[in-house]
Parts: C-alpha cells; structure tokens; sequence
C-alpha cells in the first residue's frame, strides 16, 4: 500500500506538472544571483529566495524565505526539480516553503528549489540544494561480547546508506547493507582487543559522515583453557590420511585452527590438514620425516595443543587382486590389502608396474603380459620404499594361453554396460578373456570396500570416496550394478547425513549386488540409513486416533520391488477386461504393511544400554523392540499373517510375500537393464531376464535360487538384444541411452586413468544434476519412464538433460580438458597426444569412446577444428579432439 | 500502477524537461521499464511446485467453531487457536493461516491481493465417498508422488504424460499473443517439470543465479574453430534416436542460452532483497528474467519455480514450520519485485502440490499421504481476500473423507484451477478441453478468482 499512494502521489504530481508546462518552464529558467546594484527608480521587481546554495543532511528541515522586493506578499507555488510540492527522492516542501530532505540523497545529484508567485509565474527565483547522507546512529551490536577470533556482526541502527561501512575500531570491515538499518559486517578480533572497543558506522559521499562510537567489550581470551591432541604420537606412511582430534576445555568454544609446523593448512611438501583434523601426509616424505600437528583454540589463540607425526612408511600388505586371470598383452590390476602409499611400486614377475595410488586399502597398477608368461602364474608384490617400508606377500596372477580375441568395437559396448567405461587396458583384457571368462572374474572380483569413515569424516569425504572407488575399484560390475540400486534403493544424504550410516547402507547394497535380490531387501530395510530415510525406525504400533507409519510400507513396494500396476513377465502391464492397467497393492495393503513394519529402533551403541527407542546410532542394522510392535493380524496382498507374530517374524512374512510376487522379476529386470544396456528393451530381452531372475538361472550362471543377481545380471549383458549393436549391420536406432552423468564423468576419469583424491568430481556432477547420494527424493534423480519429448521413447536419463545440464556436461569436459577438477585431480591424455596424426589421434579416441571409428561427417568437422590449433601444438590438437569427441552427443548417448 | 497505459506515459513524459528529471526518480519504481519498453499486454504466470505433499489442514485451518473438530482429529499435531493468524473477510475471520505465513496474512487481509482455493485436487468428474470405494472413475495411483505430480502438472489423469498443461497454454497462446518472443515462452528454474513441456513448447531451464552457457572457449582462431565444430556436431543426422533428441536439446541450449545472457546484461539491478533461501532465490531470478521481458519481446511467460521437503512422514511440525516461512518471505519478496518492475498486475503467482496429508497423525509425528489440498494465488490481477472453493468438513470419516483417515476428496478440479489461470493468460475457451480433458465434466470453467 505504501508503495502504491507513493506512485499515485508521483502520478499526480506528473498530471500537474504537465497542466502547468509553461509556469514549471519559467521557474526552470535560469535567474541570475540577485545581486544589490544602485539603479534609479522604479526598481525592478527581484524575487530573493534563500538560502540561496546550501547543504542539508536526508531527513533535515529547512525553511526556505521568498522575499519580494517591493515587500508584498503574494501566494507562492514551490518546485523541487520543476515537480511542485516535491517528491519522495527528491524532498518535499510545503506551501509555507518548508523543505525536508529525503532520508537518502537522489543519485541525480543537487536539486533545485524553486518559487514564484501564483498569480504571475514570470516572478521566480530558485535554489541549488546540495543534498547529503544522513548521520548514521547505532542502536545495538551483535554479538556482545565479540569473541577473539573471526566474527559477523551485525549492526542495528537508523540511517545507513547504501555503501555504509563499519569500522572495528580503526579498521575497516567488509560490509553487507541489509537495509537502511541493518548492516553485516565480518572481521576479526586480536587478543591485544581485549576489551572495550568503539564500533561506528561510516556513510559513504555525499556528505560521508561518520557516527557516533557505539562501545562493545571484546571478551578477554579465557586463560583456563587448554587444548590437547589425540593421538599425540603417529606414525603416517606417504599419502596416507591420520585423523587427529582436539580436545578443547573450559570454554564453550571449542573450535581451534588446525597447522602443520605453524602453517595453518598444512601445504604440499609438509602435507594438509583439513578443519575437521584429518590430515594428508605428503605425497613425497621430507626431510626430515617429522612434522607437528597442532591445534590453536580460536577463543584463546594463545592456547594450543600438539602431535608429533613421524612420516614413515608401513610395511605394506598384499590381500587380493582383481582380476586374477590375465590374457596377452596390457592389463591394469587393483591391488587391495593395507598399509600402501603413495610412494608404494609393484612388480609382476619382477618388472615393475605403473603404479597409482588410491587409498592406503587399493592402489591400480599397469603393465603389460609378455609372450614368455603366457600360461603361467606370475607373482605380484608391493614394496614400500623407506623410511619405514618392506615388501608385502606375494599373490599370484593367472596368465592364460592366448585365444581368438573379441573385436574392439563388442568389447568396448560390453565395458560400457558392465562398468563404468573401459581404458585402454581392460578394453585389451576383455578382448582377449572374452565375455565370458571377464563375467566369471567379475563375479568373482574382491568387494572393493567404504572403509570405515573417520572420526571427523562427513558424507562429503564419501562422495570423494564413491568416486575414487568406482575409478579404481576392480570390480566394476558389481560397482556399476550397486550404483543402479543405490538408485532404486534409494536412502537420501541430505536427510542421512551420518557417514557411517551411509557407509554401511553402501557396503550393504556391494554386498548383495551380485548376490540374492532377497537378502537385499532384507538387509537394506533393516539398516538404520534406509529407516531413518523412509521412517520405518521408530514406527511403533499406533495408539488410538493414529496410524502406522506408511512411508517405508508405500515405497518399498513401489519403487523398490513391484511397482503400482500389475505386469506380466515380459514387463509389459497385465489388463482388466477392460483394458485397464490393475493396481498392484491398494491403500489398505499400504496400511497392513506399515503395520507389520513396526517396531525397530536404531541399534545400541556400544557401552549404551537398550532403550525403546534407541538415540541415533549406525554401526549395525536396527533392533526389534517388540513392545512397540503392532501384532495384530494382517492381510497383505491378499495374505493373511497371523496375529501375535514378533517384529522378526512379520518382517519375514511381508517381504518373503513381496519377494515372491510375480511383478518382483519383471520390475528389477526392467529396471537393471535401463540402468545396464538400454532405455527401451522390447518386452521379449525383459522377459528373458525374468525367467533367469525367477530360476536364478542363466546358461552356467547362478545358483537356481529365485531372485539371484548373477544369473540376472548375465541374463541382462549376453541377450541379443544386449549385443546387436556390437555389429554395425544389426544396429538398432532406438537402442541405448543417454549415459547418466555421474557414469559418464567416471568413465572418463577411467579412460584417462586419472590420479586424483576425489575432491571436484561431486561439484561437476551436481552441475549436471547427479550430486551423488544427493537425490531430491526418494524417487531418485530421474525416474525409470520419462518420455521423451518428441519421441514415442522411455529415457529416464532425460529426465535430467534440458537447456542447463546439457552445456553442464559439456562444459565439465571443458573442466577436464582445458581447466581442472578440483585442486587434485590429473589426467592422462599422453595416449591420445602419441597416437600420431589428428586421424589416428580420432581412431584411438573413437575405439575407446565410440566403439568404433568416428563416423566420416564428425570426424571431418573436428579435423577442422584440430586444423585451426598450431600443428606443433599436438597436446592442443589432442585436447581439441579429446573436448569434440566426448562433449558429442554420440558419446553422451551409449548406444 | 497499472492503470497507467503506454500512451498515457508518452503525454506526460513528452510535456517537458521535467518529465525527464523525473524518469529518474521513477525508474526506481519500475514506471519507466514497465511502460517505455512498449508491453502493455504482458502477462506471467508464475508456479511454485512444493514437492512431496503439502498438508494444507496446517496451512489454512478453521479458526471458528469447526477448531475443536481439527484439534480432537490431530492432537499431537493440531496448532494452537490463538497462534494461527485470523484471514480476516469483512468483519469475520473463519479461518487462519499457519503462524509462519504472516506475509501471506497481511497480502489477503491488507492488499487483498491473495486468494485461497480450498480442497482442489485431481478429479476426472465429481466424486461421492461412494465412487472411490467403488474404484469409479478415479485418477490413476491416488497417493503415489510421482503420479500425482505429473497429473497435477499435466491434467491427465491416467498413464504416463507427453505434456503439461503450462506447456500446452504456451502452445495456445503462441501465435496470437506472443509472437514477437525470441525465447521460449516457459521457462524453469528448478529443472525438468513435465509442466513446462507443450506439444511444440520445449522450455528452458536455467539454475537460479546461473545464466547457462558453454564454457571455455576464447577469441583464438583454434577456440572459435572448435566453437563453431562443436555448434556443427549438433547439426548431423546419427540416425540413432536418443542422439538426435540430446542434440536437439544440446542445440535449443546453445541457441538460447545466448539469447537470454545478452538481455541480462542489460538487466536492471533490482532493489527488492530475497532471502537465501532456494525458492527464494528461484523467484529472484524468475524477476531478473521478468525485468528483461522486452528484450526477449515476450508477451507471455511462464515460469516453474520448486522446493521439496513437504512429505513430512514424521516430525513435521518442525519440518513444515520451515517450509512454510520459506514459502511466506519468498512469495512476499518476489511481489514486492514485480511492484519494483511495474508488473504486479501482471504477474500471478500460484501454488501447487501433488497432494495434501492426512488429517489424522501418523505413528511418528508425521502424517501420510491424502488427496485434496488448499493452494494459494497472489497477484495484482487476483481477486484476493477470498476463500474460493468448498472448505471441506474437517472431520475423520466426515463427509469430505475418502476413508477414515481424513484424506479430502476434492470438491474442486485441478482442471477448473488451471482453467481459471489459463483463461486470464489469454488461452481462448475452445482450446480449454484440450489442455484440461476433465474440465468438461464440471459445471463451472472459472472460479472467479481472477479478475
């Protein structure tokens, strides 16, 4: 409403305005400073207005005389800038000639007052008024007491321009103007500001005035603090991450900034730490090979506590290798064990391997078989140079004799549905294994662990983690097939923040991805992350008046295991005599299962005793209390379970009566093979996957169990359907899918072998909208039908491709090429700059990102474009090509 | 503001030196932008999708006689009478307002600006307490999110939708009203919405304080080579489907993308304060684009702006206090921008959610999921300080409940709501069934809540 009469007022002063065109004209002509001058009579009229040139302060009065010189005293009308009466940005003034400033100066600069008689417009005279900034006033500061170290303040008070500053003392500080009265301003606090110490506010020109002092004491740093560091001796071998803790007493301010020998931070050659304590040794260990950690309390700077670190090598030890078979040629390994680092070498048969590390559990190693090691076993160790250091066990790696190899273009669509792309050496390795024996290795790959989380960890350390797992990790199938059901079985780290949690949640779902669909969902429902996502943990038997909670009931049935509508095996929905797609489960099947789900708490922590509802705590799957179980009897899906029944025992009953109903098959196949091969598999592939889900049988895969993972997951990668597009003359124009970008940004990570601690790659995905374990729901980040605009296409992946992520993706390979992703990530491209010519540098990129070579009219408009780069730039020709090929849309799209 | 026309600013503002001494004075104001840049018939809608079930029953409560009713139906969950904030009508207030939505308060009882639309939900014809236990023509997965979203984004009740209903009001009102735009006549803040997809509208999608563009790239001969590639690229026929359809995408992206960063450049600074919060800042952004409407020439747009967090399973009262500040300060600060633009008669801002919750509490201090909900309408152009529709009966196992869990069976469609914005925005009354197929078996097209 303010805002409205404020615009009639103006409206009207308009209308005046131009009704009065000639009279606001004269009182805009220029009349010279009326000067006293001895002329003989009659003297001429002179209208004298003053002040004549002033200043005046926004919000003041002053009063204006219009002084005749014949001494009548006729009606006046007052302008201000031609606008009679004034206005809200330039002041008003009244029929008496009362002025009052606007509170802030116009950004038009002076204005100009004036007056004339009503009666003959033609006697007039005017004012220059030179409008300044108001004087600031405080009225309250927080937070008071200020604390030693950094702080916000934020300022109350009247009249703060635009532009104003807060001082801090005689310093300056950073300002945010909120409103004319309120300000935010960040600076830092000394101990020698111990005490009182005046605050002022500073309005900028015109006029820069300056208020008066507002006093705040500056807390005087508390001497009974202390500060101690745990542990106060370590031993950090080379890369290694060590977690510290400070302990901080006396104060409730327990935060402290963390050093490495006296440099906040730490650096490269003594090695970092991070604000939660967790500190990375140096990559290459200095001399001398001891540091001190040390933790400075923010309240008393004056007081800190430290470590003493000795960074020293482990001895390293061997545990297992992926893959254990190897055929001719290149190869690249994933060595798991504990205690590498990143000074850590490998050999194999005594030559030495391209080692990179990844954490102190894996590290990757290339090489390549020789002729002579065809059909033997060759030892593989690591050895850890000193200070510290050894040479672990030795593990064997199976070569085998060679056989016909798979051509490139099969192998490299395989690695593109069964990982999360190839690189070089496992496109070799699959070409000469074959589908069949890689299947076998795979399946029988180590489980490429989430350690457990550091003390300080945060689920963002995780996403770093997800990504370097899923680079380096050895078994890709099993990683590529969690991811799609971490996807489906989705548990949200915006809401399940706890690291260990979701670490337990992820191992869980690596654990049962290539096992049994069964277990999964048992083992899923029953970790704290999942029910604390969908709310099942604390869902007691519901008193009077309320209901059983039907989040994780509804959910659980219709994204994770049956879907809403009926289907027959091949996927496709069954129909009612009508033709109507039939419901799978009603709202009272929804209600009945919220029933049965009742009763789980979160685990007991160690050292805490068993409560009804247990506090928050991850480190196990939630516990049955079965006072708040509901047990009353239950019809589920047409089912009857008994009333009486523990938690333990309805928890059984619903999900064995889930898990052997008939749409379970189909809606896991359909699902797996969208994430794997293809977004519109033709009802026949999802019925053969079906029939290998419900046997748990596929050709010599799987156990003959229902709901069995490898048969499954065979099934998907060896159909037909799956494999017509390896030969150009059975490609199907509708096969394939857009590459999810998480799935793609790995892939090139792994095609580049790229060295990196993970930090970067979650902010590109979030660009791309895939910040993983970061879905907005729990219906993922794309759902699993989305049509396709303009097409009679399913593409889930479209579902986040527009305007905005589309040039996200390309400008992350614009990252990757020609920028960088994070402070710590390197690729490789040395392979494409030595392929050679601009056509064989586009053979090699198209092997391994288009299986097969860049289609003609492509590879002639990059030839262009690598044209225009100087020739004896090869790197640049390369990354041109790299940039071109990989932000096409034919690599986007896995097809 | 808006009473001013084109013309009439052409008379004042010629008349004098003056004029142009206070053009500055007013461009404050938005006078000057709204009227000089020549769109006198500009309209805007305006959506704000809250994801996961709003539970209206606390947003817009019976303050009268009917209280105890919702406080014995929902203890542990029912807000106290005294802290809900009176809608005053007239000399009476019969219903409240959630205590966090103060600016929503002060818009319908002082400007009169806001409208609420009590129990509207998706409906294929009326519906008895009878038909839905019967299963009689009902849409399709009541209570599934998903479903329910697309459905109130599209208007089609069954299966999966090929487009929505801003989409296809884009589509009517293209050629007739907005034929001068050089960029796409929806656009999203808050990524893919079935909402903004017409059967030729492809919206575009911008995050909020980001203006999307390719990134680097410089004025070396080699960097505009690969420029240029990378344009041609988009251009080539695969053959392969799903290649074409990113690349069209891919192509809209690089052709708009400059469209929109040149106009913002010449964007004017806007004054209005946002919150920090994101559909704040999605709002402040859809003003920014409001601000540069001439120089995109368009006479129509709409905008898709989103927040998550209502499918308050437990611990809602928290959950939904926060909510529903974000909601109060963000539509406040986006009015005062279109006040600030000179475009609060043109712009509505409305609400939608996939559905309410039930009215009584879940096992942990939650609610599930319900039907029918209450949406609010703001804008210069509302006829506000109303409650439109039919309040439903707040009683569990009422006549307004589906089941005995206080899930409302609407009383108003989803198809007569948007009916009633899509007719304001100019779409025609014949291509009204088209848009919302189920608008033909409901006796009223427009709730009146537009003037």
């Amino acid at each position: 409403m303010k805002r409205q009469s404020l615009a009639l007022l103006i409206l009207f002063a308009l209308v005046l305005g131009g009704c009065a065109q000639a009279n606001i004209s004269s009182l805009k002509s220029p009349t010279p400073t009326p000067t006293p001058t001895p002329t003989p009579t009659p003297q001429p009229f002179v209208l004298t207005l003053t002040p004549g040139t002033s200043t005046l302060r926004g919000g003041l009065s002053q009063q204006y005389i219009a002084k005749t010189s014949d001494g009548s005293t006729p009606a006046f009308t007052w302008a201000v800038n031609g606008v009679v009466g004034g206005g809200a940005d330039t002041g008003t003034i009244s029929a008496a000639g009362l002025y009052t400033a606007p509170q802030f100066p116009p950004v038009t600069g002076p204005v100009t007052v004036a007056v004339a008689e009503v009666a003959d417009t033609t006697k007039s005279a005017t004012a220059s008024l030179t409008l300044q900034n108001p004087i600031p006033q405080i009225t309250a500061v927080t937070p008071a007491p200020i604390d030693i170290g950094t702080f916000t303040l934020t300022v109350s008070g009247t009249q703060f321009a635009q532009g104003a500053v807060v001082n801090f003392g005689n310093t300056a500080l950073p300002t945010t103007w909120l409103s004319p009265t309120q300000l935010t301003a960040m600076g830092t606090a000394t101990p020698a500001q111990a005490g009182p110490i005046a605050i002022t506010v500073q309005n900028p020109a015109p006029g820069s005035v300056l208020s008066a002092p507002f006093t705040v004491q500056v807390s005087t740093p508390n001497p009974n603090i202390t500060v101690t560091v745990t542990p106060a001796t370590a031993s950090v071998g080379a890369g290694n991450l060590a977690q510290f803790i400070a302990t901080v007493t006396n104060t409730t301010d327990l935060d402290v900034t963390w050093s490495v020998n006296g440099v906040i931070g730490g650096n490269k050659t003594l090695g970092y730490i991070n604000s939660h304590g967790i500190y990375t040794a140096p990559y290459a260990t200095p001399t001398p090979n001891s540091v001190t950690i040390t933790a400075t309390s923010l309240a008393n700077p004056a007081k800190s506590g430290s470590a003493a670190v000795t960074l020293q090598n482990p001895v390293p030890v061997l545990s297992s290798i992926t893959p254990v078979q190897l055929g001719a040629g290149p190869f690249q390994l994933t060595l798991y064990g504990t205690g590498f680092v990143s000074t850590s070498t490998a050999t194999f048969g005594g030559q030495p391997l391209s080692v990179t590390y990844v954490t102190s559990n894996m590290i990757t190693a290339i090489g390549a078989v020789t002729a002579a090691q065809a059909g033997t076993n060759v030892p593989v160790v690591v050895t850890n140079p000193t200070p510290g250091g050894g040479t672990s066990g030795s593990l064997s790696e199976q070569v085998l004799s060679s056989s016909a190899a798979t051509p490139a273009e099969a192998a490299t669509r395989f690695l593109e549905q069964s990982s999360f792309g190839p690189d070089p050496e496992s496109l070799n390795q699959l070409q000469q294994l074959g589908f069949d024996l890689y299947l076998q290795n795979q399946f029988a790959s180590t489980v490429t662990p989430y350690t457990p989380p550091l003390q300080k960890a945060t689920v963002y350390d995780l996403q770093n983690r997800f990504f370097l797992n899923n680079i380096a990790g050895g078994d890709q199938l099993r990683e590529r097939v969690a991811f799609a059901l971490n996807e489906m079985w989705v548990v949200g780290a915006d809401k399940v923040s706890d690291p260990v949690g979701y670490t337990n949640y992820l191992n869980t779902l690596s654990k049962d991805a290539l096992g049994n669909y069964f277990n999964l969902m048992n083992e899923v429902t029953l970790t704290p992350a999942m029910g604390h996502y969908l709310d099942m943990v604390d869902n007691d038997a519901p008193p009077a008046g309320q209901h059983a909670n039907e989040n994780y009931a509804r959910e659980i049935m219709q994204l994770f295991c049956l879907g809403l509508n009926q289907l027959n095996p091949d996927g496709t929905p069954a129909l009612d005599g009508t033709g109507n797609p039939i419901p799978t489960y009603t709202q009272d099947d929804v209600m009945a299962l919220g029933r049965a789900f009742t009763g789980w708490t979160y685990p007991v922590e160690p050292g805490k005793s068993a409560q009804s509802h247990n506090p928050s705590y991850y480190g196990g799957p939630m516990v049955a209390v079965e006072s708040n179980h509901d047990m009353g009897a239950k019809t589920f899906l047409g089912q009857s379970i008994p009333g009486g029944q523990t938690a333990e025992a309805d928890l059984t009953s619903v999900l064995t009566i889930i898990f052997n109903h008939p749409n379970v098959g189909p809606f896991v196949s359909q699902q797996l093979i969208e994430k794997l091969v293809t977004s519109n598999p033709s009802p026949g592939y999802v019925q053969r996957v079906t029939a290998a889900f419900n046997t748990g049988k596929f050709n010599t895969y799987g156990s003959g169990n229902r709901g069995d993972m490898q048969a499954t997951v065979a099934a998907i990668l060896l159909d037909p359907e799956a494999r017509r597009g390896d030969v150009a003359a059975t490609v199907v124009a509708t096969d394939g899918k857009l590459r999810e970008p998480l799935v793609m940004e790995i892939g090139i990570a792994r095609a580049f072998h790229a060295r990196t601690d993970g930090a970067g790659l979650p902010y590109e995905s979030d660009q791309m909208s895939q910040d993983v374990f970061f879905p907005p729901t729990v219906f993922n980040f794309f759902p699993p039908v989305n049509p396709i605009s303009g097409t009679t296409l399913n593409g889930p992946e479209f579902a986040i491709f527009n305007t905005n992520t589309s040039l996200a993706r390309a400008n992350f390979i614009s990252d990757t090429v020609y920028g960088a992703i994070g402070s710590n990530t390197k690729l490789d491209f040395t392979p494409v700059v030595n392929a050679g010519t601009p056509t064989q540098m586009l053979a090699w990129l198209g092997t391994l990102f288009l299986h097969g070579a860049v289609p003609d009219s492509m590879a002639q408009t990059i030839s262009t474009a690598i044209s225009a780069v100087d020739p004896s730039d090869t790197t640049g020709q390369a990354k041109a090509a790299i940039y071109l090929v990989t932000s096409s849309s034919m690599y986007q799209v896995q097809h | 503001m808006s009473r001013h026309t084109r013309r009439d600013f052409m008379r004042l503002a010629c008349c004098s030196a003056a004029g142009a001494s206070m053009v500055s004075g007013l461009s404050k104001f938005g006078l000057v932008s709204a009227l000089a840049q020549g769109t006198p018939g500009y309209k805007a809608l305006v959506c704000i999708f809250m994801f996961g079930g709003n539970d209206s029953n606390n947003m817009v409560v019976p303050i009268d006689s009917r209280y105890t009713g919702y406080q014995q139906a929902r203890p542990t969950l029912a807000i106290p009478q005294a802290s809900l904030l009176p809608m005053q009508m007239g000399n009476q207030a019969a219903y409240g307002f959630h205590p966090n939505l103060p600016e929503l308060q002060g818009f319908f009882n002082n400007q009169k600006n806001l409208a609420v639309l009590a129990n509207v939900g998706t409906l294929v014809q009326p519906t008895t307490q009878a038909a839905y236990k019967k299963y009689q023509n009902l849409p399709e997965n009541l209570f599934s999110h998903s479903d329910q979203q697309d459905q109130w984004q599209s208007a089609q009740l069954m299966g999966t939708p090929n487009a929505g209903w801003a989409g296809k009001v884009a589509d009517s009102v293209q050629a007739s009203l907005n034929s001068g735009a050089l960029f796409p006549p929806v656009l999203s803040i808050s990524g893919n919405a079935i909402f903004c997809t017409g059967d030729t509208t492809n919206p575009f999608t911008m995050n909020p304080g980001q203006t999307p563009g390719l990134q680097g790239f410089d004025t070396s001969a080699a960097s505009q080579a690969r420029f240029l590639a990378t344009q041609q690229l988009l251009t080539f026929d695969s053959g392969l489907s799903m290649v074409q359809a990113a690349n069209k995408v891919t192509g809209q992206a690089v052709q708009y993308s400059v469209v929109l960063s040149d106009a913002l450049k010449s964007a004017p600074t806007l004054q209005t304060k946002f919150p920090d919060t994101y559909i704040a800042q999605q709002l402040q952004q859809v003003a920014k684009v409001i601000g540069v409407k001439s120089a995109l020439g368009m006479g129509r747009q709409i905008f898709f702006c989103a927040y998550g967090g209502f499918d308050t399973h437990s611990d809602q009262l928290a959950q939904q206090t926060q909510l529903m500040t974000q909601l109060s300060q963000a539509m406040s600060s986006f009015y005062d921008a279109t006040l600030e633009l000179g475009v609060s008669n043109s712009v509505t801002t409305f609400t939608l959610s996939e559905f309410s919750r039930t009215l009584e509490p879940g096992s942990n201090g939650g609610t599930d999921h319900a039907w029918g909900s209450h949406q609010v309408i703001l804008g210069g152009a509302v006829k506000g300080n109303s409650v439109y529709g039919t309040f439903p009966t707040v009683a569990l196992g009422g006549p307004d409940d589906a089941d005995q869990n206080g899930r409302w069976i609407p009383t108003t469609a989803l198809d007569q709501y948007g009916a009633t914005l899509a007719s304001w925005f100019g779409v025609g009354a014949a291509d009204l069934p088209s848009i919302f197929p189920n608008l033909k078996n409901f006796p009223t097209t427009n709730l009146g809540f537009m003037g």
